[in-house]
């Protein structure tokens, strides 16, 4: 009784130290962490639609296919639409890349950031790097690459792409992320739902 | 005493010497950066894990010490991952994914039921700073070598500090070769080490 009495107690009290201690931390730190989230969004939001003017923002969600869309129209203080900010999550090499981007309403990308991803560092980390991101502005979203074989011959302004070498896949998932969600949202913007 | 710290350096170095925790090693040890933060992550859960688990050597029973140790480690592993989030967001975002890992590294059980729960709290103290040393120096030079021969570049950067060089410029004739910081690299690299490693030490021993 004695040897299986004491065992018990104690893995019994480890566990509840531990839950005990992590309950603390948890609801000390997810207040904060959400906030830091929220702030983050807000940051990238304005850094992937650099303008001149300040700009306002009027979020729209709808569901499609089972699948959640939430975007933002940018307006100018007029009033004048001036384009859209997507938020948007693609799958790479791992599933999970979360995208910020804006592009114009003639659907030139103005700018991508990635906010939260599953890549392998060193090989698809390297989305985070602006140079990578950089060479896709200014282009169409809809002649953004969706497979390998577009990423070899598509060009923007007379450059032509690279893929990150070794990550194509995480590469893909970018340009993926953006067109889809991006040709969705003007199909979407012509339908009377929402105007502007 | 100071044996206790030093030991972990060279002479038991957790990769070379115990060939503890190559999982992670072989996974992260793509930029030298990348090297340097899971060492230091590492070590900081080492360290507090093996302060409790001296702490408790002689509470918790021989039979279930392996789960209250496991217990021990993902419960820092989890308060370090949260912390960093809350209140280090950029330091979090470069270190991410290597803190979930660090539960399952096993040179921090590994120290824990072969040093920890036989020694009193200070050795065992001692004993994690130098393994973490050990760790952080042996992860830092495998990545460096892949960074350099598979990007061509060699990265201390962090939180916008530090620096990345670039060692050949775009349009040298020396293109990295890219397999290098894919898996085999990795494994190619600790194997060339490891005979370097047992080379060495032969030598030493003959003389």
């Amino acid at each position: 009784m004695k040897d299986f009495l004491k065992p018990s107690l104690v893995l019994f009290g480890t566990g509840l130290v531990s839950g005990l201690l992590l309950a603390f931390v948890f609801s000390a730190a997810k207040p904060v962490i959400d906030k830091n989230e929220l702030k983050e969004k807000e940051a990238a939001r304005l850094e992937v639609f650099p303008s001149a003017e300040p700009i306002e923002l009027k979020e729209h969600k709808f569901t499609d296919n089972h699948k959640d869309y939430r975007f933002f129209a940018v307006h100018n203080p007029a009033g004048i639409l001036q384009g859209y900010i997507i938020e948007t999550e693609s799958a790479g090499y791992n599933p999970g890349i979360l995208i910020i981007a804006g592009f114009n309403k003639e659907g030139l990308l103005t700018g991508a950031k990635i906010l939260k991803d599953n890549e392998t560092p060193g090989l698809g980390k390297k989305l985070h790097d602006k140079n990578f991101r950089s060479q896709f502005y200014g282009m169409n979203i809809k002649t953004l690459p969706l497979s390998k074989a577009e990423f070899n011959s598509a060009y923007n302004n007379g450059k032509k792409l690279d893929a990150i070498s070794g990550a194509t896949l995480s590469s893909l998932g970018l340009t993926r992320g953006i067109r889809e969600t991006g040709e969705k949202i003007f199909e979407l913007v012509k339908s009377p739902e929402i105007k502007k | 005493m100071i044996k206790d710290l030093t030991r972990g350096i060279i002479k038991e170095n957790p990769t070379f010497g115990l060939m503890l925790g190559l999982c992670p090693t072989l996974a992260v040890t793509t930029e030298a950066i990348n090297g340097i933060g899971m060492g230091l992550a590492t070590a900081f859960v080492l360290v507090f894990s093996n302060i409790f688990v001296s702490l408790l050597r002689n509470i918790i029973p021989k039979n279930v010490r392996i789960p209250a140790y496991i217990v021990i480690i993902a419960t820092f592993v989890t308060i370090t991952d949260l912390l960093l989030k809350a209140y280090v967001p950029a330091l979090y975002k470069a270190l991410g994914i290597f803190i979930p890992l660090i539960v399952v590294n096993c040179i921090i059980l590994g120290r824990a039921e072969g040093f920890a729960n036989k020694n009193p709290v200070l050795n065992s103290l001692l004993d994690a700073v130098g393994m973490g040393i050990g760790f952080t120096l042996s992860l830092t030079l495998l990545a460096s070598i892949r960074e350099v021969l598979g990007a061509g570049t060699l990265t201390f950067e962090l939180l916008g500090m530090g620096k990345k060089f670039f060692l050949f410029g775009a349009d040298s004739y020396i293109k990295p070769a890219v397999i290098m910081i894919l898996p085999p690299g990795a494994f190619i690299t600790i194997g060339i080490l490891f005979a370097l490693k047992n080379y060495f030490e032969k030598k030493a021993k003959t003389e």
